[in-house]
């Protein structure tokens, strides 16, 4: 395969798994059937799309080339695409999950050899928990604490909205290290769900059910040493450094999640509507272009991630733009269609609801917006890698 | 189409019991200058509390929607012909069930604190509600204005409306995306603000 044609491969590839994810949409939606269901009835090799190569011996294959998506640029083609088909069903997938790209970054080979090994035989979800009931994800209000007795570490403190949280099997907590103030206190720990003193409950959601946001509690939950991350590393680049470098890393990907939606609602109205006033035209063709413009924002920073210099002001950029249009497309959407859209197009309406969920992953519009501007003043917004630093 | 002739200032007290006492109170307020007929909204459709839906229909509800101060059920209504006169007043009720919710939501920011300080003294989120206060108002004058004028720009009513609704959404951050009080009571006003559109666009 060509280096040339591998998105549109690609993204002709899982455009077909799409046309299968949006089969189970609603259903999924109106809980007719079970997030779990929908999971286990899928193929193994799209279950395994972002496994690494060694621990993954049934890929997804274009032609006769195997298809191991690592690379964030490829991802985020990825995303868009499942997410077109249902973004409840994208976010439910068991391995695509932001605590493996910190297991990545953050862990030694032995942990991670654990972890993936136990991932590639089951079909079994991780969590990332950073938001907390009263502080959100505010780095220097975090309340949940490690702290160290004589026999370890042990973990007390409750984590909320929390994707995968109750399904997961393990999952990555951020905590202070007891007596620690300021970003630098934090640590980021692995802990298994069957650990004594972990409980976890599912919240309900009015979108994107398939995300299993969960509320965690952690009372006196024990840890053994090496399930603290990064700790051969500098302590400038634990806990914090962990969660915002993920979160540069994951930005582009809501954001294609967030395109996805955008560009079924756009679809949608198409299918539906074959005749529109000028006025209507207008305000689809420009919606069509933002699709277009947000694709390449996200493109831009996927590929900064990917030649190793992220720029996380432009990975928030990407995520505003993506957020934005979602939520306008919808919105249009439903306009477009008249009165009563919401109760005639359950569908459309379900992708409204989709559509807001984006708003809080990874840091919120005003948190993307000021991320932005910090960049761009400070002349970090434009990283190399992308081409267009001046 | 029945246009039922209102006085203004039954839309007024309407929309400020709305900000003080909720939709289900509001409605049956503003239903109280209005013959049963003009409560069914576009598509034979009316979204009302128990009392007034009985007034319209037997039929069985075909959806719930609870509020912060009770619940509107949604049913569908042989009898009817979306009253341009109830809808505006829906309007009306809609701006103050917004306030209603924005109280909420900028209480809710008070208590809360980012570092040191209030979430509600930082500038972003003041803009925020800044924003919110002008769409409002916009939508107030407007309707305010349509006494004299007329009809309102039903448009930009509806679109001042549905802004300010989501905007205030997003000031409960995360918790306003889990199924509760702050919104269910989105929620049920997105939809009713369907039911009872004074802009009619769609399909030509």
């Amino acid at each position: 395969m060509t280096a040339e044609h591998r998105p549109e491969r690609i993204r002709a590839l899982i455009g077909e798994y799409a046309a299968e994810f949006r089969k189970t949409a609603l259903p999924m939606h109106d809980g007719e059937v079970a997030v779990e269901d929908v999971v286990r009835s899928l193929d193994l090799e799209l279950l395994r799309f972002s496994l690494p190569q060694e621990f993954n011996d049934t890929p997804l294959m274009i032609g006769s080339d195997p298809l191991y998506v690592r690379r964030i640029s490829e991802s985020v083609i990825v995303q868009e695409e499942l997410s077109w088909g249902d973004a409840g069903l994208m976010l439910a997938m068991p391995w695509a999950s932001l605590a493996a790209f910190v297991i990545d970054q953050m862990a030694g080979p032995e942990i991670r050899e654990s972890h993936y090994s136990r991932l590639a035989n089951n079909a079994e979800w991780t969590y990332f928990a950073v938001t907390e009931p009263e502080h959100g994800s505010d780095p220097v209000s975090m309340e949940t604490t490690l702290s160290r007795d004589d026999e370890g570490w042990v973990i007390n403190g409750t984590k909320r909205y929390v994707g995968q949280g109750h399904r997961g099997t393990t999952g990555l907590v951020f905590c202070r290290r007891e007596g620690t103030s300021g970003p630098m206190g934090l640590e980021v720990v692995l802990v298994g769900s069957e650990t004594a003193g972990f409980t976890s409950a599912p919240l309900q959601t009015i979108g994107l059910r398939g995300a299993g946001l969960s509320e965690l509690n952690y009372d006196s939950v024990r840890v053994p040493d090496d399930h603290v991350l990064g700790q051969q590393g500098k302590s400038t680049r634990r806990g914090l450094f962990g969660a915002s470098h993920t979160f540069d890393m994951l930005r582009p990907g809501v954001g294609a999640m967030a395109l996805g939606v955008a560009r079924a609602a756009y679809d949608y109205v198409r299918a539906e509507r074959r005749a529109l006033r000028a006025e209507e035209e207008a305000s689809m063709e420009s919606i069509r272009q933002r699709i277009l413009g947000t694709r390449s924002l996200i493109a831009a920073a996927a590929r900064a991630v990917d030649a190793g210099k992220p720029s996380g002001p432009l990975s928030s950029a990407a995520k505003l733009e993506a957020v934005r249009l979602a939520e306008d497309a919808t919105v249009e959407a439903l306009r477009l269609l008249g009165p009563c859209a919401r109760l005639e197009h359950p569908l459309l309406d379900k992708f409204r609801r989709d559509a807001q969920g984006f708003e809080y992953m990874e840091g919120m519009t005003d948190i993307q917006r000021q991320n932005a501007a910090q960049g761009y003043l400070t002349n970090r917004f434009w990283t190399a890698p992308t081409g267009l630093h001046p | 189409m029945t246009r039922t002739a209102i006085p203004i200032d039954h839309f007024r007290t309407s929309r400020l019991t709305a900000i003080e006492s909720g939709l289900e109170s509001a409605l049956e307020r503003l239903a109280l200058e209005f013959p049963p007929a003009s409560t069914v909204g576009h598509r034979s459709r009316a979204m009302l509390p128990e009392s007034l839906l009985k007034r319209v229909t037997d039929a069985d509800p075909t959806g719930a929607y609870p509020t912060d101060t009770g619940e509107l059920l949604l049913a569908e209504a042989a009898l009817g012909d979306a009253d341009p006169s109830w809808r505006l007043g829906v309007a009306w009720i809609r701006i103050g069930a917004v306030e209603r919710l924005n109280r909420r939501a900028t209480d809710r920011l008070t208590r809360r604190r980012v570092g040191k300080s209030a979430t509600i003294t930082l500038p972003l989120v003041r803009a925020t509600v800044g924003d919110i206060a002008a769409w409002l108002g916009e939508a107030l004058a407007l309707l305010e204005a349509a006494a004299d004028d007329g009809e309102p720009p039903a448009a930009l009513v509806e679109r001042d409306i549905d802004r300010a609704l989501r905007a205030t959404w997003k000031l409960f951050g995360a918790s306003g995306y889990i199924v509760d009080a702050p919104s269910n009571l989105a929620q049920a006003l997105s939809i009713l603000g369907e039911v009872y559109s004074i802009e009619t666009g769609g399909e030509l």
